[in-house]
């Protein structure tokens, strides 16, 4: 009863958590209170899209049956893999996309293979190529890497964009590669579907154009009264007609003005926010990841200074001072991307293996950055500890 | 790895094992009390990092367990997140 959390909150709780509990949540109201989480971040796991709200089953109360036989599955399944992988010969796997700087997603990556028993230097080789390089301006870079580590002959080859993914299939079609952080597989022409890949990609999908509208629609429900949005594109990104094109249909159906930049990244990203200065616009939409990424605290810097709320496709934007993401957890997608190479060097054919979509996603509110802007996030939004 | 120390204080069995089941799954250290009053009383020494105070409770409520704690200097600064039935 909202009464009763009325009540309590006004008792001096530093948070509430309803019962039965749900786990992510709490576990976020944890992290946040005893500060694993940094101060004035907030982040809300959602176990599904907000989109598919209607109806259904709520999957979201996982009890604790189902919890214990989570945690016992995966303390299990460790060692026997492990086991299994050493008495093996040492695999060479590719690797292209963040470097170890990046946020810690190759060592999530390394961590996903360690836990499927892979200890890289022992029973599995891994060849890097990053594309940082290639995606501050240096697209030459693309077919370069992709070119090499084909000519390496690793058994498989981890992608992370789409730039990276269309250039290592330019170069082959017969070594298996799995993409991490593709927004649309199908549309980029990777796959045939993502049931039945049919070629030689397979991996996860971001689902991020299917975001797009969700973005839009927070943005108008955080933010009532600002209709004029800005929208950023990177003119580099094979993706981005497709994403301008859902980012216009979905401001056309919530009544909000849409005005669409494609620029490039980062050179052009300082003009751009002084033209949607000047344009007054409300909020600004960032279309994708990639150089964006890359660029992610500059962009944050500037949506700040410009005194913009932003939105975002990814949740490293907003720890790095943007205001809002809801997204697929990048995190988690790269340590699935572990299981993937699991079942190809085990055999498994990338056009019999489906395209994995997210099911879990995450909304994640800068409260500092919110505080800085001068706005009150809707309550409804955020959980546990919010001062 | 000696992880956060978080008290949970719920006298339903159950519902006290689910958290500390999760809460020592991501790397944290917990104490249990049953009632309030010993929930004030295992604060005390040791201050945890943070309390999960059920709200309802035989005897002391946790209303009334979070205004002892807070008029403590020594418990005052804990946080306390409130876990409750909600309706």
């Amino acid at each position: 009863m909202t009464q009763d959390r009325r009540k309590i909150m006004a008792a001096g709780f530093d948070g509430y958590q309803a019962k039965p509990i749900e786990v992510t949540q709490f576990v976020a109201a944890v992290h946040t209170a005893v500060g694993r989480l940094a101060p004035g971040e907030f982040s809300v796991t959602l176990t599904r899209p907000l989109h598919r709200d209607a109806g259904g089953p709520d999957d979201r109360v996982m009890d604790r049956r189902a919890f214990i036989g989570t945690l016992a599955g995966s303390l299990l399944a460790a060692p026997l893999a492990a086991k299994a992988q050493l008495q093996g010969n040492v695999r060479t796997i590719g690797f292209f996309g963040p470097p170890p700087s990046a946020g810690g997603l190759v060592q999530t990556f390394q961590q996903g293979l360690r836990d499927l028993g892979y200890v890289e230097g022992q029973n599995i080789k891994i060849e890097y190529r990053y594309t940082d390089q290639a995606l501050r301006g240096h697209p030459d870079l693309f077919p370069r890497y992709a070119a090499e580590l084909v000519r390496l002959k690793p058994e498989v080859i981890v992608v992370s964009v789409t730039e990276a993914a269309l250039a290592v299939k330019q170069v082959t079609s017969t070594i298996p590669i799995v993409t991490v952080s593709v927004p649309d597989p199908v549309a980029a022409g990777l796959v045939a579907s993502l049931a039945r890949p049919g070629g030689n990609v397979t991996g996860l999908s971001r689902e991020s154009r299917d975001l797009i509208g969700k973005h839009l629609q927070l943005l108008k429900e955080t933010l009532p009264g600002n209709n004029r949005v800005g929208a950023l594109a990177n003119s580099e990104d094979p993706l981005k007609s497709a994403m301008v094109a859902d980012a216009e249909e979905a401001a056309r159906s919530l009544g909000l003005q849409l005005k669409v930049m494609e620029i490039a990244v980062p050179s052009a990203l300082e003009g751009a926010f002084s033209a949607m200065h000047s344009d007054k616009a409300d909020a600004v939409l960032v279309l994708g990841g990639g150089a964006f990424y890359l660029n992610r605290t500059h962009i944050a810097d500037l949506a700040l200074s410009n005194r913009l709320p932003s939105v975002f496709q990814n949740r490293e934007f907003v720890e790095a001072g943007g205001l809002l993401s809801y997204a697929p957890s990048t995190t988690a997608n790269y340590r699935r991307a572990a299981f993937f190479v699991d079942k190809i060097l085990k055999g498994a054919k990338p056009a019999d293996l489906p395209v994995e979509q997210p099911t879990k996603f995450e909304l994640v509110i800068n409260l500092k950055t919110a505080k800085a802007l001068g706005l009150t996030i809707p309550r409804r939004s955020c959980s546990g500890r919010t001062r | 790895m000696a992880g956060e120390l978080i008290l949970i204080v719920e006298d339903n069995e159950k519902n006290r094992t689910l958290e500390r089941d999760i809460l020592q799954f991501h790397g944290y250290r917990t104490v249990e009390a049953h009632t309030a009053e010993e929930g004030i009383r295992l604060a005390q020494p040791t201050p945890p990092a943070l309390v999960l105070m059920d709200i309802q409770l035989p005897g002391m409520n946790g209303i009334e367990a979070l205004h002892r704690l807070r008029s403590d200097p020594r418990t005052r600064a804990i946080p306390v997140i409130a876990v409750t039935a909600s309706g």
